[in-house]
C-alpha cells in the first residue's frame, strides 16, 4: 500500500474536479473512490498493482494501456466477467472481483505454472496429453478448467435496443485529425456525426498536459478542448463513449455504446482512429509497473492518480521528453530517460527543460531488463560496456506509436508499408483511401505529429464534403496553404532495436524466444505462426504484438518488414457484448 | 521458393484436412512421390475457418455411415499423428422446438441407432441437464454422446507433419493454373512454380473445387456459399456439448480454450465472399441470447467467414470421374468436410492405391447427378 496519497490534489495545470466520495467492494473489501474515477484508477490509488494473472503462466499483470484494449485490468463486476476496469466508472456499491487467480492476483497458487514454464514451450499442447488414450478426457477436463478468464455471467444482462441512423459524413475518432475533419466538413454545411470512444473528444491529447510546438499556444489538452468546442458549435453531432467496432459493406458503421448498438450508415466515412503506443518485447516487459506512455498520461492527467514514485522513461523523442516533464511536475521522481541511439531525437528546448530539472537522459543506453519481484523495482541497462541500474517502480514506454489500422483493413482498404511507421491504409493527396467513400487521416496514416494530423484531418473533411457536392469558397485558400506548407514531418521517438527477451504476446503468454523457435520449426508464414504460437489471437487481437511479430519474421527471414504481410484484420475492433448486438429495433 | 518436383505419383490440390489427410494416407500405403499443392498457407480454406464440430447425427445412410467411421478414426487420430488434435467428445445436442422437429429427430435417431450410432431422443428436462446454459423452452431434442469437437489447426499441422515424415512434399503458396488433360485422362498440372507430371490429380480444393474441375474441362454441380462465424472471449468451462437449434438456424460450442464459437446461416446468394457482416453478428447474438440468456454479458472477440462447398443433394462427391481417368473428386462436403476428413482420407487413399474402398462409396460418385437425388435434410448454419 502506498503511504502517501497517490491522488494529485493541487495540479498547477489541470484542475481535478473530483465528484463525491463513494465506496465499492474489491474482494469483499471497501475501496474509497470518487465519482468520475474508473475502477482501475481507484484500485491503483488504493495500492493494487497486480490486477490479474495471465492466461497461461499466471504471471501478475498490472495496468498498461488505460484504454480498454489490453487484457491486464479485466475484472468481474457485479457478476459480469471480463470487464475492463480502466474504462468502467466506479459506482457506489459495485462488487468487483478478480478473475482466474486463486486466491487472488497478488498471490496465485497457479503461478507455479510459471516455474514449470520450460515444460510448456509453445506448441506443447499439441505434443502432450495424447497418451494414454483413456486419460484424455481427464486431461481435457483439467486443461479446460485452467483455460478461460471469467466464469459465465450469473444472469443475463438487459438486452439494449439497437438504433439505426443515416448521415452524410461520419468521422471515426475524435482526436486531432478527427476533430479537424469534422470541423472542416461541417463548415461547408455537411451533416457530420463524430464517433469517439472517450468521455469527451480529444483523443490521446486529452491527457497531454504540455504544450506541443506548432499546435497552438496552450497545453495540448486545452487545444483539443477548444477544437472540440468549435466542432460542437458547428452543429456536429458528437456521439461520445462510443466505439466503432467495424465498417461493413455499404459504409455501414457498427458503433457500440453502453445503451447498445448504433448502426450508422453514412455517405462518406472518415477514419481517424489514431495510433497505439509501441509495446516491444524485452526482459521484464510484462511486470506490473510497466505502463505505455499514453497509459501513464491517462492515469495521471485523466484521473489525477500519480502513476508511481520513481520512474524511468524509455525513449527520448518529444513524447518521451514531455512525459518525463509531466511526471516530474506531478511529483514523480524521474530517474532518467533511456535512449538507445547516440543522440536525443527530441527537440532541444524540451531536452533543456529536463536538464534544468536535473533529469538525465542516458544516450547509447541499451535496455537490458525491467526487474523486480512481481512488480517493477528497477531497470537495468548497458552503457559504455558496463551495466547500470536505476531503481524505479514505474517504467514508461515512450518508444513511439503505431497506426490503429484495424478498421480500414477489416473493411478492405489497401495497405502500404511506411518505414518507421508500419502498415498504413494507402491514400491520395485528398486523403481518399482505396475504398470508395472512405477517407483516412492522422495517426492512422502515420501522421503522429499533431499539426500534421490536423492538416490531414482538414483535407479529409473538405475532401469528403467536396465529394458530396458541398462547397465553401473560404476554404480554398486555407486548403492551398495547408497542402503546400509543411507543418513538420513524422515525429520520431528515437532508436530501438528489438530485444530478444520478454513476452512478445502478453495476451497469450508467448515469449519472444518461443516465437523465434516456432519460426525455426517451420511455421514461417505469419498466419500459420500466429495460429501455432497463439500470438495475436488473444484479447487484444494483435494491437500490442503484431508489429513485433512482423519485425521478428522479417529478421528471421533476413528480409524487410514490408515483405511480411499483416494478419487479416477482422471486426469487432473491441470485444462487444452479445446482449448489445442482440438488441431489438429502437426508434429513430 | 524453387521449383516444384516435376513428376509425382499423385498430386493433391488442396492443403486442408481432406487434402493433407489423403496425402498422409497415400504415403502410409507406400506411395512415396506424393505432392500437396495449396494456394495459401496450410489450412487457409474451410479447415482453418470452421468451428471443428464432428457429429454422426445425420439423416441419410451415406452420411451417417461415413460420420460413424470418421469418429472411430478421430478417436485415434492424435496417437496416430503424434500430434494432439484435442478431439473432445462432449456430444452434440440438437434442440427441438416443434413437434415436427421432434418427430424428425425420432426418425433420424432410429436410423442412426440401426447403423450403430448411440444417439437418443431426450426430453426437455434432460436437455437442461446436459446443457444447463440452455434456458429456452424446448420440447426436447436429440443427443449423441460420442459426437464432439476437434481443434482445426493441429489437424492440419498433424497431417502435414506426419505426411512429411513419410516423404510427402507439401507446397503451400503454390497455385494450380492448369490441368493437363489428354486421351481421356489427366496427366499433370501446371503451377505457379513449375509443372508436375502425374497420373493422379485429387480435387480436394473445397469451395474452389468447381473452378479446379473447369481447368480439367468439366463441370461440378457444386456451389460456394459464404458462412460466417464468431468467437467470444474465453470463459471457464460451462458447456459440454455442441448445441444446434435448426429452428434458429444456429449452433454454438465451447472450445478447449474456453471460447464460444457460434454461427447462424442465412439465405445468401452463392459467392466466394469471406468478408464479415454486421447482420450476422446481430442475428447470431439474438439467437444465442434467446437460447442461453446468460450469454448476453459474454463478449464477441472476432468474426470471420469461410466457404461451404455445397452439392444439390447435401452429400459429398467422392471417387473417380467417368471419362477423365486419374481425376479423383474429394469435395462437395457442404460444411462437414472437416468432420469427415479422416474417413475420406482413408477411403480415397484405398481407392487410388487399391482400386477399391473398404466402405462402399459408389453412391457418392459424381455420376449420381445424372439421375434423381434424395436430399440430406440436416444441414445447419
Amino acid at each position: 500500500m502506498m503511504r502517501e496519497d497517490p491522488r494529485i490534489r493541487d495540479d498547477p495545470v489541470l484542475r481535478f474536479e473530483r465528484g463525491r466520495e463513494i465506496r465499492f467492494y474489491y474482494r469483499g473489501r471497501a475501496i474509497v473512490a470518487y465519482e468520475g474515477e474508473t475502477v482501475a484508477a481507484a484500485l491503483y490509488a488504493s495500492g493494487i498493482r497486480a490486477f490479474s494473472r495471465s492466461i497461461k503462466y499466471h504471471r501478475p499483470r498490472g495496468l498498461l494501456c488505460m484504454g480498454g484494449w489490453c487484457p491486464n485490468c479485466m475484472v468481474r463486476v457485479d457478476g459480469v466477467p471480463n470487464v475492463r476496469g480502466c474504462t468502467t466508472l466506479a459506482r457506489e456499491g459495485m462488487w468487483v472481483e478478480p478473475q482466474n487467480a486463486y486466491p487472488g492476483p497478488d498471490l496465485d497458487l497457479l503461478s507455479v505454472l510459471d516455474r514449470l514454464a520450460p515444460l510448456f514451450p509453445v506448441g506443447f499442447q499439441y505434443r502432450r496429453f495424447i497418451s494414454p488414450g483413456p486419460m484424455r478426457p481427464l486431461y481435457q477436463r483439467l486443461v479446460r478448467r485452467i483455460a478461460g478468464y471469467g466464469a459465465l455471467p450469473a444472469a443475463g444482462a438487459e438486452t439494449a435496443g439497437t438504433i439505426e441512423r443515416t448521415t452524410e459524413v461520419v468521422v471515426v475518432g475524435g482526436g486531432v485529425a478527427g476533430l479537424a475533419a469534422a470541423k472542416h466538413a461541417a463548415m461547408t454545411g455537411t451533416k457530420v456525426v463524430l464517433v469517439d470512444e472517450g468521455r469527451r473528444p480529444g483523443g490521446r491529447l486529452t491527457y497531454h498536459a504540455d504544450r506541443i510546438p506548432g499546435f497552438g499556444e496552450g497545453i495540448a489538452a486545452q487545444e483539443v478542448a477548444k477544437l472540440s468546442e468549435d466542432v460542437r458549435g458547428l452543429g456536429v453531432e458528437v456521439v461520445a463513449q462510443a466505439t466503432a467496432v467495424g465498417l461493413y459493406p455499404g459504409n455501414l458503421l457498427g458503433v457500440v455504446r453502453k445503451e447498445g448498438l448504433l448502426k450508422l450508415r453514412a455517405k462518406r466515412v472518415i477514419l481517424a482512429t489514431g495510433a497505439y503506443d509501441l509495446y516491444p518485447p524485452f526482459e521484464g516487459n510484462d511486470l506490473p509497473g510497466v505502463l505505455l506512455a499514453t497509459g501513464a498520461l491517462r492515469l495521471m492527467n485523466g484521473e489525477g492518480i500519480r502513476p508511481g514514485r520513481k520512474a524511468v522513461v524509455l525513449g527520448s523523442g518529444d513524447l518521451a521528453l514531455s512525459l518525463a516533464f509531466q511526471l516530474d511536475r506531478a511529483g514523480v521522481e524521474v530517474q532518467g530517460l533511456l535512449e538507445e541511439g547516440p543522440k536525443v531525437p527530441g527537440s532541444e528546448a524540451m531536452t533543456e527543460r529536463l536538464a534544468e530539472k536535473g533529469i538525465s537522459i542516458f544516450t547509447s543506453a541499451c535496455l537490458k531488463a525491467a526487474y523486480g519481484q512481481g512488480r517493477v523495482e528497477g531497470v537495468a541497462f548497458v552503457r559504455d560496456g558496463g551495466e547500470e541500474r536505476l531503481g524505479a517502480d514505474l517504467l514508461c514506454l515512450a518508444l513511439g506509436l503505431k497506426p490503429a489500422h484495424e478498421i480500414p483493413f477489416q473493411a478492405g482498404c489497401r495497405a502500404e508499408y511506411v518505414p518507421g511507421v508500419g502498415y498504413v491504409p494507402t491514400h491520395d493527396a485528398w486523403m481518399r483511401s482505396s475504398l470508395e467513400g472512405v477517407y483516412v487521416a492522422g495517426g492512422l496514416v502515420g501522421a503522429f505529429n499533431p499539426p500534421l494530423a490536423a492538416s490531414q484531418g482538414l483535407i479529409a473533411g473538405v475532401s469528403a464534403a467536396l465529394d458530396l457536392g458541398y462547397r465553401d469558397p473560404r476554404l480554398g485558400e486555407e486548403m492551398e496553404r495547408r497542402m503546400t506548407s509543411s507543418p513538420g514531418g513524422v515525429a520520431t521517438e528515437g532508436t530501438w532495436a528489438m530485444r530478444e527477451g520478454g513476452f512478445l504476446c502478453i495476451c497469450e503468454d508467448v515469449r519472444y524466444a518461443e516465437v523465434r523457435r516456432a519460426i525455426r520449426e517451420g511455421y514461417g508464414d505469419i498466419e500459420s505462426l500466429k495460429r501455432y504460437t497463439g500470438v495475436g489471437t488473444g484479447i487484444c487481437q494483435g494491437k500490442l504484438c503484431l508489429r513485433s511479430l512482423v519485425e521478428l519474421l522479417a529478421r528471421e527471414g533476413g528480409k524487410d518488414p514490408s515483405s511480411v504481410r499483416l494478419t487479416t484484420q477482422r471486426p469487432p475492433v473491441r470485444p462487444v457484448d452479445l446482449g448489445k448486438l442482440a438488441g431489438g429495433k429502437g426508434a429513430r | 521458393m524453387g521449383r516444384v518436383r516435376d513428376k509425382a505419383g499423385a498430386v493433391i490440390v488442396g492443403g486442408g484436412a481432406v487434402g493433407l489427410g489423403i496425402a498422409y494416407r497415400l504415403a502410409e500405403k507406400g506411395m512415396r512421390d506424393v505432392v500437396v499443392l495449396e494456394k495459401g498457407y496450410l489450412g487457409s480454406g474451410a479447415t482453418g475457418r470452421c468451428a471443428g464440430g464432428i457429429r454422426q447425427q445425420w439423416g441419410t445412410e451415406e452420411n451417417i455411415v461415413l460420420a460413424r467411421e470418421s469418429v472411430r478414426l478421430w478417436e485415434r487420430l492424435s496417437e496416430e499423428l503424434g500430434f494432439n488434435v484435442w478431439f473432445r467428445q462432449g456430444g452434440y445436442l440438437l434442440l427441438a422446438f416443434t413437434e415436427e422437429e421432434l418427430a424428425s429427430f425420432g426418425g433420424n435417431v432410429k436410423l442412426q441407432n440401426s447403423l450403430g450410432v448411440p444417439s437418443r431422443v431426450v426430453d426437455a428436462e434432460e436437455v437442461r441437464r446436459i446443457a444447463p446454459a440452455v434456458e429456452a423452452e424446448v420440447l426436447g431434442g436429440a443427443y449423441c454422446p460420442t459426437d464432439g469437437i476437434a481443434h482445426h489447426d493441429p489437424v492440419v499441422w498433424g497431417y502435414a507433419g506426419a505426411a512429411r515424415r513419410l516423404g510427402v512434399e507439401i507446397e503451400p503458396f503454390t497455385e494450380v493454373r492448369a490441368i493437363e488433360v489428354a486421351g481421356g485422362r489427366v496427366n499433370g498440372v501446371k503451377t505457379t512454380r513449375g509443372e508436375i507430371e502425374s497420373p493422379v490429380v485429387v480435387n480436394a480444393a473445397g469451395a474452389e473445387a468447381r473452378d479446379l474441375a473447369r481447368m480439367a474441362g468439366m463441370e461440378l454441380p457444386n456451389t460456394p456459399y459464404r458462412r460466417e462465424i464468431l468467437v467470444t472471449e474465453p470463459l471457464k468451462p460451462f458447456l459440454e456439448p455442441l448445441v444446434i437449434s435448426f429452428h434458429h438456424n444456429t449452433y454454438f460450442a465451447q472450445t478447449m480454450r474456453g471460447e464460444l464459437v457460434a454461427g447462424t446461416g442465412d439465405a445468401e446468394p452463392p459467392s466466394y465472399r469471406t468478408d464479415s457482416g454486421l447482420e450476422f453478428l446481430e442475428r447470431t447474438a439474438k439467437a444465442l441470447v434467446t437460447l442461453a440468456p446468460r450469454l448476453s454479458g459474454v463478449k464477441v472477440l472476432r468474426q470471420w467467414a469461410g466457404l461451404y462447398d455445397v452439392t444439390p443433394d447435401g452429400k459429398p462427391i467422392l471417387g473417380v470421374t467417368d471419362g477423365l481417368e486419374g481425376f479423383i473428386q474429394a469435395n462437395g462436403f457442404c460444411g462437414h468436410g472437416f468432420m469427415l476428413s479422416p474417413i475420406v482420407a482413408k477411403l480415397m487413399a484405398e481407392l487410388i492405391v487399391d482400386g477399391r474402398t473398404s466402405i462402399p462409396v459408389e453412391a457418392l460418385n459424381l455420376r449420381r447427378f445424372k439421375g434423381e437425388v434424395k436430399g440430406e435434410g440436416m444441414a445447419v448454419g
